[in-house]
This record gives C-alpha cells, structure tokens and sequence, in this order.
C-alpha cells in the first residue's frame, strides 16, 4: 500500500552504494529489509516512520510490515538514543557476578535509569538480555562495542570519559 | 588431567591468526586439495563417520542433517551459519569468528562442497560489532585471494554473506533464524517441512552452528576415524565449553567429551572462586535443567550421560552457582529472560513465560503465596511440546528443575514473614572478574 | 485417493491430502480453533487444535490444522491429553485478556467465550495485573480496535494481505505485549475492512457501524442476497424484532457466489433501510399532497392510465403507457411487469441498469449496481443503461412520446439524469417506491413498496445463479408483486395470488430460461438458472 507522508530521508552516497550491493546479495528484496533498516538507522540514530517508509518503498514492501519488523527486534529503536547508550546485561551470570549493583552506578553517576536518556542527550540506557560476554561478566555495550569485565571503580572511569569528551575505549583496561 | 587434543582452540593465541596469512602458515586451508579430490557424496559420508553432532544446541548428528539435503532439485541450495549466539551462558562462537574466522571459511568450503551450495549466509547476532567486523574482513581477504568467489570450487561458485541480526534470540532457532534472513519477524516455522528439505526462500538449507562448521577442517585433515577416536562412542570428539559462573577463571575450555563434569569445571577454571561451596550447575545454557552440586560431580560431560542425568549438554555453557547464589533470582532471571525472548506466536510460549516470570518475581519479593510454588510447577508441563518451537520448553524445562531441586529455596522466601533479604551475590560486584 | 483416518476409534473415508481439522469437520467432529479458518488455510500458532496423534512409536499432541491425512492416520480427540491441552491454551489466552464481556459487542458470538464453556471451566487461577494495551482505537474509515482482547491469531493480518490485497495491518513486537497494528499514522482503509471484524474471534476489531448497536442475543438472523451490486453475495441480514430495524447485515458462505466475504459497501449498504421511508399511498395534484389509501392509489393510477377506476377490462388502457423497472426488481416483480406490459396494456417495458466507474475489482465488487440485471435478461426484457447522463438515446423518453404514462418500480435509488429525463417527460408518473427520492418528488401517484429486507424475491447474478430475498423485518406496506399481481387480477377477473411461491411456479412454467429450475425451491445457496455459467 502506498504511504501518502512525504519522506525526506534517503541514502547519502556511501549508503546507497552500500545498498545496491546489498540487492545482489539476497535473491528477494524482502531479504533485504534488516540490511536496509541498519544502513538507515546507522545514518540517522534511529528508525522514524519516515525511514521505514522510506525503507519499504525502496524494497516494494508493505510499510506495515516493515514497521513490524522494527518493533519485532531489539536493537533497532523508534526513539532517539543518547551519544553514549549504555547496555547493560542483566541475564544469569552477568547478574550473579553483580551487574545490578553497576545499574546503581550509572544512575549515581549520570542520575538515569533503565530507559531513560539523559537531558543533555549524552547518554542512554538500557538494561538487555544476554550478550554473550559470560565470561567477562558483568558487563556492557556501550558505542557500538563491548566493555567487559566491569568493576565499579572501572565503569565511573569509563562514564567519566565519557562525560569529558574522551573516547571511553581509552579506559577499557583494568 | 590427561593432555587433550585441542581441535577448534588450537590456534585461538597465535597472534595474526585472524589473518589470511597467518592461517595459512598455522595449516590452515590445507583441507581443500584433499577436499576436492573427493566425491561430494564420500565428504558427507566422512562427515557422519565422525560423529559430529550440532554444537549450536540440538546436538544433531551434522552429516545426516547433510544427507536430508534432496540431491536432484532444480533450486539452488543455501547454508546458513548461525553465529547468533544467544543462550546465555554461552560465549564460545564468538572466539571462532573472532580468533580463527578462516576456519570457519574453510569449513563453510567443506560444507558447501559436499552438499552443492554456493551461497552461504553468515548470520551473526547484532550485538558482536567487533566480531562481525573480523569476519567480515577474513571473508573480504578470501575474496581477493580467490579462496572464494566465482569459480573457486572447483569450478563452482562460493560467496560467503555477512548478515547483521537485530537482537532476539529467537532467531537462533534454526527456522527463526531463516525466517530473519528473509526480512521478516524471527517466528519459527512447524517442522515439517524441515529446512533440508524447504528452507530458505523456498530451498534447501543446511543451517549449522559456527562451531559445527568449524570443526569440519580438523576432520578433512586427520580424518573421520581420528575425530571418532576421540571423546565416547557417541559424544564423538571435543567442544568448546563456556564456563562462568562464580569460578575463579570463567573463560572458554575447550573439553574431550566423556572427561568428568565437575573435574572438568575445576581443572580448567581454579574452581568455585573466594573458597566458596559448590551449590549447583547448569550444564548447557539456562534452557539445560539444573544439576545438583552431587549430580554434577557424578556425571561425565557428553549428550548422553547429561541427558541421563535429566539435563543436557546443549550449547555447552556451563554456569556455576556457589553457595551463595540465590536460586530464586536466578529463576527470576531466566523466567525474565524468556518472556522477553519469546515470539509472540503460541499462547503457552508467550502467556505461559510472561506468567511464570511474574510467580518468581513475586515470590522472590516476599510476596509469593503458598500456592505459587505448585502453581509454577504446574503451568509447566501445559508449556511442554504444545508449541510451534521449543522456546516454551527451555522456560519451563529448567524452571520445573529448579523448583523440583531446591524447593526449600522457594518455601523459605515464601514461609518467613519477612523474606530473608538475600543478594544474589553479597558485597555488590566483585573487583576481582577474570578474563578470558 | 480415498484414505482411512481412525478418528476416536472409528473409521472414516477422506480424501488423502486433505487437512485433518477439515476431515473432522466434515464427519461432525469440531475440533476447536481460533488460527485456522477455511477461507484462510491453517497458520499453526494458536495451538487450539491440538490432537493426539497415534503412532507405533507413541502418542503426541500436535495440530491438526497443518496435518494432511495419510492412510492409516489414528487420532484421538478426546483424550484427556488433548482435552488438557485445549483448556490450558483456553486458560493463557484468558490470562490477559481484559474482563470486557459486558461492553463487547462479541459477547454471544465470542469463541473465547465459547470454548471456555466447551473445553475449559476451571477457576481462573490468574494472579496478577493485567498487561495493558490499546483499547477502542479508531484505525480507519470502518474499523475500531481493543488491542487488549487480540488473541493474536493472525487471521486479520493474512486476510488483508493475502485475500484483499491490502496488507494494512501486522502484529508488531513480540512475546505477550505484541500487538496489532497499523504503520503509524496510517489507517485500514481496504474496501474489504469489515471481514476482518467477522473473522476476529474476539472483540478486537469492532464495526464502526455496530459498536454497541445490539447484544447478540436481541437480534434476529435472516438468510439473505445483497442487492447492491450484480454479484448477489450471500448475506445474513441481523434485525432487531422489538424494534424492527437492521442492525448488521453480513456475509453467508457461499462457495458459488461470494466465499466466505463481502465487501464493505454491500455490508453498508442497508441504512437506507431504516430511513426516508414513504409509508402510506398518496397523489399529487397541483403540487399538493393528499394521503390516500391503497385502493384509493390504484384507482388514481388506472385513471392516469386510461382505464376504467375499478373493475374488469377489455383491451389496453387509451393512454400510452410505459413501464420502466429498475434492475433492483425481483424476478417475481420484472416477470409481472412484463405480464402487464406485454399482455394487458401493450406497453413497452424497461429495465434500468448503471455501471459507474471504478467500483469493479478482482474480487467481489461489481461495477454493475444493480442484483437482477442478468434476470431482467433472462426474462428477455430491454435493458438500458442509465449510466452517468445518458444514454444520449433516451429509449424510455422516445416511447413514452408527447402524452406518455410512467409507471416506476422499484427506484428506491439510482434516479440517474437519464431515469429522471424520462420522468419529467412523461405527462403522468406512477411510482411504486419504498422510499422517497426525486421521483416520488415528481410524481402523480405514489404507491409504497417495500426495500429487500422486506420482501420475499429471487434475484439472479451476473453468473446466473438465482438466489432467494427473504424478508428479514416486519413490512409496513405491500410487496410490490402483491400490488402488480392484484392490479392484473383486477384487471382479468382472474384470481389473485396468495403466495410469492405461486409466482415462482408460473415463471417456471412459462419462461425458458428457467425452464428446469425449480423456482420454489430456491435453497439458502441459490441454484443456477442455467445449466452453464453466463458470463
């Protein structure tokens, strides 16, 4: 069915290249609509009706269905995100091993709780369901990238970065 | 504890092994020129010799999965790897793509050599961005190397694609997984028809975990009977355990099947951590019923002693619990977990977890009656084999065994006027985390 | 190839291939479901249909839905592992779902309501705050939506997109907090929107148009035709008794005309019913208008036709008559009609049909707006199209000259520009109408007719199959072909006839085309009139 909202959003350059390649790749274009939603998503924060629109469109699907998707997976998000999103893990052994207490941490340290986004727009946060970082628990995703292994004393030095502009992978060390 | 072959780990500390380079002067892609002097039929037929099963979870038997794959069809096959990696607990898939991701190339080869597949989709999990973009440049430098691509098989097309999930662990089940790959939610499909036989956009499809496919190098190079030699009769060579927990070392062990559980556990860890006692374990992911401390020091570690045992080796993640660790939180936790996990799609799955999630986390507030605890132990078996997949049973499977085993757990936050207020771990997060 | 099912221990013959759930069906055995529906095949997710399945190697639950009968196939129904299964679905389905049963207007004709009676009974053993949803969302022209009574059966979502071609809704999210929905900002807009409300087997998607209007168990159901268009759906028509008025009209299975649907103009189309209604005869004379009785009419209609008021006559009438019917006639009133036309006045007899544009698709909708057209054909009357301004070759206007009569049946719509050029042509007008339009505005003498939901009729589609009205509310008036048959008796000196059936049995007799139908005994499925479908 075709959306009447007018869409303003489209690919820049490198996306659109990104995306013709993508329609090699699979043999349907439905096949194509997680890839697309990413491409998207990466390039504008979040996932608007606008984008999904604009999604749908380009890969000859239900608009509906694609709103569907996007509500369906976890990692994409309808709402704006922070500069930092912090996920923190929350399942078996990460909550043995004490995430809990890292949640109070985060909202002592930046006065946020699951869910919320702070005012100035610096950070986010989320609590998830298992990583797969077992191992090195407790621990999070923050910046597209995994901070495992976190001690209290480590997580404040990794929010502090943070907030002093500095790139946190800097503090990723015990 | 007796040397062990190690066949998927062995070059996971080599520096560079990541790299086309490095892999091949560590032996890798070594396979191929025997791989391709063999009949696709007698790779399969290798393949089911050896015994190896599924480590994704399922423990299937990997060559005769292959050999469901109809030969004469006029539709292209498809494999999918499935690097999505969701039963917690488990962490193991990420070393492969992280530290020998060519292994896992060279095993996509041996696959879709002997089954007739030229295009094989990657689908990892979301959240590993460092571990997508490994293997995303391992593939990238197979490509320019010509190790894949056009003509690369023996004449034959291979292209090897990277799919980025979205976060639901659903879509590590095999038809949730294809389901996903074809741009709609992860809602797995009825079986039959099995993805052997009608997959993928309508084809056969092979879906294998990355540890399955990985392992299939080692095979071609030593052998079918070499591989068999190795672990039980029918727990044939080794796996890649992901263990943690409250042990000193939790880390990725890779372990000979048949070695003792509990031996295992604290030969390759140090033990429980802090000089604490033993309370239970959960051998195969949160799905895997609980084992008592006593149970787990008396079973050996393959499918079929665990399964003996009322568990199961599943995707081979071990979680240690100390005397400390509160049981019913850690049934709060998965309970959370799978309501927030499942689908959508059966009523027993998506009400029946919402519904135990809320009697546990009643109950671990103070708040349970009485009834709650045969309450839970009944909705469980309404959650077992009534449903489209087998998500209702891993929520209800190990919670019936947490209930069964450790019931005054329960009675004691239920009996007591005020619960007794018990962290899962006390003392908040513990400075001293080991690595991997 | 026939094979042998053993269903609760007997044996039955099906057809191999065939879903078990419908083999059960057909041999009396209702095996619960709320996923599956004929019209939409099996999507296996509410695990409703459960059955144990008998095999050497043991027995397991599964679906039947998706089970297609082998030779040899044993299952069991009522074992108590099946019963058990059904209840416990029965219990999580209810474990959400909001307490709405007073408001809902599913309450009656609610499945989850009637397996609870059937296959569940237990005491509720829920404990804890419901999970909220949406409630009474306006998600379209047609449609409300309680997202909290969604039992996420699918059935919506695969109708729209696989039958209507409108894939306007989707269920969203997952696990139990999924729900269904538009793409935001958008609106179920499918000219097929309300099937949706009779597919739900909840409350979930409510009508616009009947929310609150009756409890179910007020109404009174009539097996019907829809009169809208040329394609006659089979419909129930739902009235309420105690007020005699229309409350919901939708559709009967049918396999031969419309499947298990209609669209949502048909459904719609029966407001006009209960409004604007002209009740008692009257003439007009010099703009005024005096109420008259029906004896009184048909005295003024056989003066303005030349004829004497009353009593029996030789030849035709010394006006020049022509009678123009509209293609929403019954058989029973067209062939009367042509009784008069041919026999009694020798007056030239039309039928009026129009065909606006952009109403016909590939389903159902026809762009021919009228039920009878086909049997206005086959009873070898002219047809002329009306439709927009024309025919620029006014047929009517040309017959009916400088002092033409214009007896009108049947126009309680459609007075086209061309219809009403002949009727301001014409120097008296007759009309036999149910409601007022501008042709009752004009003319001469106005006798009230009834509407479809009043009268007993056959209509014939545009396939010829012949289908049955069947009067759903009490009548204020008399049917138009009481009127026509005691105006030829009156005429003739004949008898009268008491029974639309006797109508039926004349047409039978004297007209070819149905020659070999029997016309009274026109079965709530319609029969052909033919032994070939007309195209």
């Amino acid at each position: 069915m075709e959306s009447t909202a007018p869409t303003s959003f489209s690919y820049d350059a490198d996306n659109e290249a990104k995306f013709q390649d993508l329609l090699t790749k699979y043999p349907t274009k439905q096949a194509v609509v997680l890839p697309a939603l990413w491409l998207a998503q990466d390039q504008f924060g979040y996932l608007t009706p606008d984008l999904m629109d604009y999604v749908a469109k380009r890969l000859e699907r239900p608009p509906v269905q694609v709103y569907s998707v996007v509500e369906f997976y976890t990692m994409f998000h309808t709402r704006p995100v922070g500069e930092h999103h912090i996920q923190v893990c929350q399942t078996l052994t990460c909550t043995m091993r004490g995430c809990e207490d890292l949640q109070d941490l985060i909202h002592d340290e930046i006065g946020i709780g699951p869910g919320e986004m702070t005012k100035d727009g610096k950070f986010s946060f989320e609590t998830v369901e298992c990583l797969g970082s077992c191992g090195t628990a407790p621990m999070m995703r923050m910046d597209n990238r995994y901070f495992e292994g976190l001690s209290r004393e480590k997580l404040k030095r990794i929010l502090q970065a943070c907030k002093e502009g500095r790139n946190p992978a800097d503090e990723d060390h015990d | 504890m007796k040397t062990m072959t190690k066949i998927i780990s062995a070059r996971f500390d080599i520096e560079g092994n990541h790299k086309l380079g490095g892999y091949k002067s560590n032996g890798g892609y070594q396979s191929l020129d025997k791989l391709f002097s063999m009949q696709p039929d007698e790779v399969i037929d290798e393949v089911k010799k050896s015994g190896l099963r599924g480590r994704g979870g399922a423990g299937f038997p990997t060559g005769m999965k292959w050999s469901f794959v109809p030969k004469n069809i006029d539709k292209p096959k498809y494999l999918c790897v499935n690097a999505d990696e969701g039963e917690p607990g488990t962490f193991k898939d990420r070393m492969i793509l992280d530290f020998d991701p060519h292994a896992l190339i060279e095993g996509i080869m041996i696959c879709c050599y002997a089954v007739g597949i030229e295009t094989a989709y990657v689908y990892i999990r979301g959240e590993y961005d460092h571990q997508i973009a490994r293997f995303s440049a391992a593939v990238g430098a197979a490509y320019d190397a010509g190790v894949i691509g056009k003509g690369a098989m023996k004449g034959r097309n291979l292209d090897i694609v990277v799919h980025k999930g979205a976060g639901a662990y659903i879509c590590g089940e095999e038809t949730g997984l294809i389901e996903s790959l074809e741009g709609k939610k992860g809602q797995p499909r009825p079986k039959p028809p099995f993805p052997a036989v009608e997959g993928v956009f309508g084809c056969p499809t092979v879906v294998n975990n990355v540890e399955t496919i990985a392992a299939l190098p080692w095979i071609m190079n030593n052998g079918a009977d070499a591989y068999a030699a190795i672990g039980t009769e029918k727990s044939t060579g080794t796996m890649l355990f992901s263990i943690s927990g409250m042990v000193e070392r939790p880390g990725v062990y890779e372990g000979t099947f048949g070695v003792n559980l509990w031996d295992f556990i604290e030969e390759s860890t140090g033990g429980i951590k802090d000089g604490k006692k033993l309370k239970a374990v959960i051998p195969g992911g949160s799905s895997s019923p609980i084992l008592t401390a006593e149970e787990a020091r008396n079973t050996a570690l393959d499918y079929e002693s665990i399964a003996a045992a009322g568990s199961m080796v599943g995707s081979g993640a071990i979680m240690v619990l100390d005397e400390d660790t509160c049981i019913v939180k850690a049934l709060e936790v998965i309970t959370r977990f799978y309501a927030h996990e499942s689908c959508g799609q059966c009523p027993p799955c998506r009400e029946g977890t919402h519904w135990l999630h809320q009697i546990a986390k009643r109950i671990r507030a103070g708040k349970g009656r009485p009834e709650d605890i045969d309450l839970i132990s009944s909705i469980c078996p309404d959650m077992m084999g009534r449903t489209v997949c087998v998500l209702a049973d891993a929520a209800a499977m190990p919670t019936a065994s947490y209930i069964e085993k450790f019931r005054h757990e329960f009675e004691a936050f239920i009996d007591t006027a005020s619960p007794p207020v018990r962290h899962l771990q006390p003392g908040g997060v513990n400075p001293e985390v080991g690595r991997l | 190839m026939s094979v042998k099912v053993r269903i609760d221990g007997i044996d039955y013959e099906a057809q191999e291939g065939k879903l078990l759930i419908d083999v059960c069906a057909d041999n009396g055995i209702d095996v619960p479901h709320f996923c599956y529906h004929p019209g939409l095949g099996p999507d296996g997710n509410c695990r409703m249909c459960q059955v144990e399945f008998v095999t050497a190697r043991g027995s397991r639950l599964g679906v039947s839905c998706k089970a297609t009968v082998t030779d040899g196939m044993e299952v069991l129904t009522q074992s108590e592992q099946a019963k058990r299964a059904r209840a416990s679905v029965e219990e999580f389905l209810l474990l959400n779902h909001p307490l709405d049963c007073p408001i809902c207007d599913k309450a009656g004709e609610c499945t989850l309501q009637n397996y609870y009676m059937e296959h569940d009974l237990e005491d509720s053993r829920m404990d804890f705050t419901r999970h909220k949803k949406g409630k009474a969302m306006d998600i379209g022209p047609t449609l409300i939506l309680d997202q909290e009574r969604c039992v996420l059966c699918d059935r919506c979502v695969r109708f729209l997109r696989d039958v209507a071609g409108d894939p306007q809704l989707h269920i969203a999210s997952r696990g139990h907090a999924a729900f269904i929905t538009t793409f935001p900002g958008q609106e179920v807009t499918s000219a097929y929107s309300l099937n949706t409300v009779d597919l739900c087997p909840v409350g979930a998607l409510t009508a616009k148009d009947f929310r609150f209007a009756s409890a179910n168990w007020f109404m009174k159901n009539t097996p019907t035709v829809c009169t809208t268009c040329s394609r006659g759906c089979s419909m129930q028509l739902q009235t309420r008794p105690d007020e005699n008025r229309v409350v919901r009209f939708r559709p009967r299975h049918n396999a031969e005309v419309n499947g298990y649907w209609s669209c949502d103009g048909g459904r719609l189309d029966y407001h006009f019913v209960n409004e604007n209604r002209i009740t008692r005869p009257f003439v007009r004379t010099d703009d005024n208008i005096f109420e008259c009785s029906q004896q009184e009419a048909i005295g003024s209609m056989r003066t303005a036709l030349g004829l004497t008021p009353a009593g029996k006559v030789e030849g035709s009438g010394s006006a020049k008559a022509v009678l123009l019917a509209s293609a929403t006639c019954t058989l029973e009133e067209l062939y009367l009609l042509k009784r008069i036309g041919n026999d009694l006045l020798s007056a030239p007899v039309f039928v009026a049909r129009h065909i606006p544009d952009g109403v016909e698709d590939d389903l159902l909708r026809r762009a021919d707006r009228h039920p009878n057209v086909r049997g206005a054909e086959l009873l070898g009357l002219q047809v002329v199209d009306f439709t927009g301004d024309g025919p620029a070759a006014n047929p009517v206007r040309d017959a009916l000259g400088a002092q033409g009569v214009l007896v009108c049946v049947g126009f309680n719509r459609h007075v086209t520009p061309g219809v009403y050029a002949a009727v301001d042509h014409a120097a008296r007008v007759i009309a036999l109408s149910a409601c007022e339009t501008r042709l009752t505005e004009a003319a001469d003498v106005v006798i009230p007719g009834l509407t479809w939901a009043e009268k007993d009729g056959l209509v014939v589609n545009f396939e010829g199959h012949v289908q049955r009205l069947k009067a759903g509310m009490h009548a204020e008036g008399v049917s138009e072909w009481k009127i026509l048959d005691n105006f030829i008796a009156s005429l003739t000196g004949s008898e009268a006839h008491e029974f639309v059936t006797h109508i039926r049995q004349a047409i039978g007799s004297s007209e070819s085309a149905f020659a070999g139908v029997d016309l009274a005994k026109v079965g709530p499925h319609g029969t052909r009139a033919t032994a070939q479908p007309v195209g």
